[in-house]
């Protein structure tokens, strides 16, 4: 196998069903003007909890996207993110025909897959018995689903896979795509990242008690102030088509940008909870800097992983203070956890974003920051969104669980 | 990536159905001693059948507290066992080690839905449950204990893809270490029974009423089973300059997908044919060189017959020499750890020279005419040893281990 470690890896294809549209144009729209795409949630109770906030998704026709026959067994996620690999493939012009099929591959980053199916599955099997339990719900309560489901819709038969890591789950599934593409075995990726928000995950988070309002105040995500109260969550799916640059170029495609490189890394933590330090995280975002020769002056503006719990926030923005120094204060910072809240494979939505910012050289801002908290301060916090002239990135990806992703990326 | 970074394997641990611990686990294998009885983990009056290969019992952990042993979850425990005794055999003094350079790539299952069925169960019974049943849900939740336990920094990932998973994350371990991003893996995988996937199965009729016969006329489904595998991975220099001992060397892997159904393997068996196809190209690897293939052999009516044709189509007439077998006839399918239990069995053959046997086999089926190695273990020296691992919605994979030859050094 020939080898060319110097090609770049492109984005050529951008797909998203998410609270703020479904559709790029849509969403990118929402997201420049600052609008938020948390309201109170319709989908399922919630009286019985102190937090009644989500970012739902609420107008999604599966039928604009394929036909009931496929979607008829498909829960919501993998319905989200085969939705969002229509587009993804339409925009990136990517027809698959059965000859190119085994170089073309698929990865998705879930958290959790389908937990309503699993639910509903549990459910039946306590409510009527074993006999009774419904295989129909079965085949979708593996996360590995909403990639496989994919995989079917387009004959997609390169490499096939699934990462499941927390909240990182799909800046993790960029990062193993990118390997895969950067090592020869495929020529593009469908990459996506999943999660469903029904009653089962809001009650988890609700009885692990990270959900906002935590100090019994008011409910919102504020990303870096001082009065932040934990999390809201959301639902959605975004798929990005990552390529070698000369399988791109030789279709005659234009990327939107590249990714230069990433590094992942462990923190000093135990399950459930994030770090104590932030150095795992600084180490994180220079190493990735390293692996990308990109130097932290040419990083024009940070895609920030804040979801306005009171430790990640606060552990953020020491670290990208402890890596960037005295850049930090003019270098901007947006969370688009504030306008979307948070699932866990959230990670390529948020590349999505960062991806039509550099298209767009405009800046999402971030919503609900009134007093920066005095522990992420000098950190330049957009919050209006910011016309500039941007040509790389930084993606931060951080889960509590103790497991960091930090990306970079490129306008070409 | 740098492909002439050799990856080794320099540490194993296990727990199975058969022991815990590689040596009782190696022991059952070469004695071909079947791990499927009753199970107890939860009431199974109600199924169509009660047998599973379940870990009868845990050993103590010395690292794990009695806090924490509350708190963790069957599948972490499992996976917590099984690093301590990899990290031990590979004898790397991780407080003299960069730890920076030491990543995790496990695959996982159900994960700690045990405890969250707990948690369910009483929900539904309008019963207090503790959250912190909840914490351990993530299917990444032992790869987070065990990073954390023994405060490891590198790169950490977690793949799942149910039955192939742990496999996947062997793959992509390697592909860590020659990309530079680490320079030892903890790769493998933990999964624990429970519930939801035992009556999964069960209402997918894929479930054996007795012992689980793969490759056999009669086989009526599969077996599911419980443990953990660990492979330690670490780059080739790294490893002789400290003198490691090494068990084989992972020369790579491929995945793909079927696209083709969500539970349903392709009849003809072309998507693991083009695995095994990709995995020996890839590599560079003749199909001739092949001495042994650990097959995914789940004893399901249609995978052990998709699976036999796969092999026929990338091994052409080779395939009738080529001793094929399926240790999950000993210890069940484990699902996400299923991978990598098998990853470590073939290590271990390769080591010892000795196949693992296809128990329960007796009658052979006209459809699957290849050589399963039935219910014996065998002398064979084997040099190159394939392990396939095909799941749930076409994901499917294959890797590729080599005898270690200190004469290539």
């Amino acid at each position: 196998m020939t080898l060319d470690m110097n090609s770049s890896i492109v984005i050529t294809g951008i797909g998203i069903i998410s609270p703020l549209g479904n559709s790029v144009e849509k969403f990118w729209q929402n997201c420049i003007a600052g609008n938020s795409g948390i309201t109170e949630i319709v989908g399922f109770d919630t009286s019985s909890y102190q937090s009644h906030l989500g970012a739902e998704i609420l107008d999604f026709n599966p039928k604009a996207f394929m036909n009931p026959m496929q979607y008829r067994k498909m829960s919501n996620a993998s319905r989200f993110a085969v939705a969002a690999s229509v587009q993804a493939l339409h925009d990136a012009s990517l027809p698959i025909s059965n000859s190119a099929s085994d170089r073309i591959g698929c990865m998705v980053g879930t958290g959790f897959g389908s937990t309503s199916y699993t639910d509903a599955f549990f459910s039946s099997l306590l409510k009527e018995g074993p006999e009774f339990a419904q295989p129909f719900f079965f085949s979708e309560t593996v996360p590995n689903a909403p990639a496989s489901q994919i995989s079917i819709a387009h004959k997609i038969r390169g490499p096939l896979s699934t990462v499941s890591h927390n909240n990182v789950s799909g800046e993790l599934a960029l990062c193993y795509a990118f390997d895969l593409l950067k090592s020869g075995r495929a020529d593009a990726m469908v990459v996506g990242g999943v999660d469903e928000l029904n009653d089962i995950i809001f009650h988890s988070y609700a009885q692990l008690g990270v959900l906002s309002p935590q100090d019994g105040g008011k409910e919102s995500v504020r990303p870096f102030d001082q009065k932040r109260n934990g999390i809201i969550l959301g639902e959605g799916a975004a798929v990005l088509v990552l390529e070698r640059e000369e399988h791109a170029y030789t279709r005659g495609v234009i990327p939107y940008g590249k990714i230069c490189g990433y590094a992942s890394g462990g923190d000093d933590t135990e399950v459930g909870k994030y770090g104590i330090s932030e150095d795992p995280i600084a180490k994180v975002i220079d190493t990735a800097l390293r692996a990308s020769r990109i130097a932290k002056q040419e990083i024009d503006f940070i895609s920030s992983a804040a979801n306005a719990s009171m430790v990640l926030d606060r552990l953020e923005a020491k670290a990208i203070k402890k890596v960037f120094g005295t850049l930090t204060q003019k270098l901007p910072v947006t969370a688009l956890k504030s306008q979307l809240g948070e699932y866990a494979g959230m990670g390529v939505m948020r590349m999505a974003a960062a991806i039509l910012t550099l298209k767009n050289q405009l800046i999402p801002p971030t919503l609900n920051l009134e007093t920066q908290d005095e522990e992420c301060k000098p950190l330049y916090v957009i919050k209006r969104p910011i016309r500039s002239p941007l040509k790389t990135g930084l993606l931060n990806g951080i889960s509590f669980g103790g497991a960091n992703v930090a990306i970079v990326f490129q306008k070409l | 990536m740098d492909r002439e970074k050799r990856v080794l394997i320099t540490g194993l641990g296990a727990i199975t159905a058969l022991s815990a611990g590689v040596a009782g686990t190696w022991q059952g294998f070469k004695e071909g001693v079947c791990g499927i009885e009753n199970i107890d983990l939860f009431n199974t009056s109600r199924y169509r059948t009660n047998t599973g290969a379940q870990v009868k019992k845990l050993p103590p952990l010395s690292m794990v507290t009695h806090r924490e042993l509350k708190r963790l979850s069957r599948c972490d425990l499992f996976g917590l066992f099984a690093a301590e005794e990899a990290l031990n055999d590979a004898r790397l003094d991780l407080s003299t080690t960069n730890r920076e350079r030491i990543g995790i790539c496990l695959g996982g299952g159900a994960g700690g839905l045990l405890n969250a069925e707990h948690y369910r169960r009483k929900i539904f019974n309008q019963e207090r449950a503790k959250p912190s049943l909840l914490l351990s849900f993530s299917t990444c939740s032992t790869t987070d204990c065990i990073a954390n336990k023994y405060k490891i920094f590198g790169p950490r990932v977690t793949i799942a893809t149910a039955c192939s998973s742990s496999a996947t994350a062997i793959g992509y371990g390697s592909d860590l270490i020659r990309a530079g991003k680490a320079d030892v893996m903890i790769t493998g995988g933990s999964e624990s029974l429970c519930e939801l996937t035992f009556s999964g199965f069960n209402a997918l009729r894929l479930l054996d009423d007795t012992r689980c016969r793969p490759f056999d006329r009669n086989r009526k489904g599969l077996s599911l089973g419980e443990g953990a595998a660990i492979l330690i991975l670490e780059e080739g220099e790294r490893a002789r300059a400290r003198g490691a001992h090494s068990y084989g060397e992972l020369i790579g892997y491929a995945i793909n997908g079927d696209a083709y159904h969500m539970t349903s393997p392709e009849p003809d068996g072309e998507g693991a044919y083009l695995v095994m196809k990709r995995a020996l190209e890839l590599h560079s690897i003749e199909p001739s060189r092949i001495d042994y293939i650990n097959a995914h052999g789940t004893g399901t009516f249609i995978n052990d017959s998709a699976e036999t044709k796969a092999i026929k189509k990338a091994f052409g007439k080779e395939a009738y020499t080529i001793p094929v077998s399926s240790i999950k006839s000993m210890i069940g399918h484990c699902l996400g750890a299923a991978g990598a239990i098998e990853a470590l069995a073939t290590v271990l053959s390769i080591t010892h020279g000795i196949i693992t046997p296809t128990v329960g086999y007796k009658t052979p089926d006209p459809q699957c005419d290849l050589d399963y190695v039935p219910n014996q273990s065998r002398k064979h020296d084997l040099t190159y040893a394939m392990s396939n691992s095909f799941a749930f919605g076409g994901n499917n994979t294959s890797l590729i281990f080599k005898k270690y030859d200190l004469r290539h050094e």
